[in-house]
């Protein structure tokens, strides 16, 4: 897999969401609501010849505190199962099951395993209200 | 050979090369255990080995479409008898490999818990001995013309022993009926100047393997992979492997 053509991928998905600003790397700054595919863990060989590699993707969706209890609802309306601004949702459109790969070839599957964490994360020295999601891809090794 | 940490174990069944969806394989030799103790074996149990007996089991990612996919392969397989070739390493012209002909007892998919990757497993039985042996013709080079392989100094036949051999035919392209006819030769050296057929498969023109074997005894000690191809533009993908017992 093409590490960075997944991280493009997550992102260009979640982007379908209105008002969302969507990086694939950490950004230096951020314009919340603000999502990004931060840390990852690759495993390899999952299936002889370099034919299977999973990487578990670490996101984070960071919002705004200007209000307390408005900040939770916008946050709490991405981080649903379902809905207009659901990141699982978003990310998981991505799987048309048809047989074929996705993200034009760069993977065999994605699921949005977990959303936790829910507090406060200083990002360049500012404070927001976030969650961090836990993203799994599987693909192909070379 | 050194030893290896296993990443690179190729498995072809039939028709489909299996490899890119495996993660576990394992094939097994037994013999029974016929006792013969008797008043002088001084107080130990003494035994021979009786019948002998093959297993395999395999496992790994599920996946579906074509004939040359793990689950199209092994649900039409259940209760039929086909080739299996597992390579340890590499997979290039010479390399150690086991084949055998199984009968496939099980199929399993898919399976694993909500969230899973989805995984296959199969169980087959012996129906001939497992021969020990190497490939003959690598699969992952095409081939469009008639053509022979790499020599492999395989040994003699000893009278009461057969050479096996496997072929697996993994893509099949081309028009005017492609078809790609199988055989092993063997010579006294290892530059072919007097090559003997000693054994023939079947003419395929589809995703298949067919397993076969030729009773020695015979004195040469080099063999190879040979094939016939015709048709239109024909281009054919296969693995062969061969071996003594």
């Amino acid at each position: 897999m093409d590490e960075h053509a997944v991280r493009a991928g997550i992102s260009a998905a979640v982007d379908s969401i209105a008002g969302v600003t969507c990086t694939p790397y950490v950004p230096d700054a951020i314009t919340e609501p603000h999502f990004f595919v931060a840390e990852s863990e690759t495993t390899f060989d999952l299936a002889h010849r370099r034919a299977l590699d999973s990487i578990q993707f670490t996101c984070r969706i960071l919002v705004g505190r200007a209000d307390d209890l408005s900040a939770q609802r916008i946050l709490n309306g991405f981080t649903s199962g379902s809905g207009t601004n659901s990141l699982k949702v978003a990310i998981e459109s991505v799987r048309t099951h048809n047989g074929g790969t996705l993200m034009s070839g760069a993977i065999h599957d994605i699921v949005v395993r977990a959303i936790r964490a829910h507090r406060f994360y200083e990002h360049a020295g500012v404070e927001y209200l976030g969650a961090e999601l836990d993203v799994y891809v599987i693909g192909s090794g070379v | 050979m050194a030893k290896a940490v296993l990443t690179d174990v190729r498995t072809f069944l039939g028709g489909a090369d299996l490899t890119g969806n495996t993660n576990k394989v394992q094939i097994s030799s037994e013999c029974e255990e016929k006792g013969t103790t008797n008043y002088g074996s001084g107080g130990w149990h003494e035994c021979v080995g009786g019948l002998y007996d093959t297993s395999i089991d395999a496992a790994g990612q599920w996946e579906a479409g074509d004939a040359s996919k793990v689950d199209n392969a092994t649900y039409a397989g259940i209760a039929t008898v086909a080739p299996w070739t597992i390579v340890p390493t590499s997979g290039t012209a010479g390399s150690l490999a086991y084949l055998t002909k199984s009968l496939q007892t099980s199929y399993t998919a898919p399976q694993g818990g909500i969230g899973d990757v989805a995984e296959w497993s199969v169980k087959a039985v012996g129906n001939w001995p497992t021969a020990r042996g190497a490939v003959a013709h690598p699969a992952g080079t095409p081939r469009t013309t008639s053509g022979t392989g790499t020599s492999v100094q395989l040994g003699a036949v000893a009278a009461g022993q057969y050479l096996y051999a496997n072929i697996h035919v993994l893509s099949v392209s081309g028009t005017s009926t492609p078809t790609i006819t199988g055989r092993i030769e063997s010579d006294d050296n290892s530059g072919f100047t007097s090559a003997t057929t000693r054994l023939t498969f079947a003419a395929a023109t589809a995703i298949s393997g067919e397993a076969s074997r030729v009773a020695g005894p015979f004195t040469d000690t080099y063999w190879r992979a040979a094939w016939t191809i015709s048709g239109t533009t024909p281009s054919f993908l296969f693995a062969i492997s061969f071996g003594i017992r």
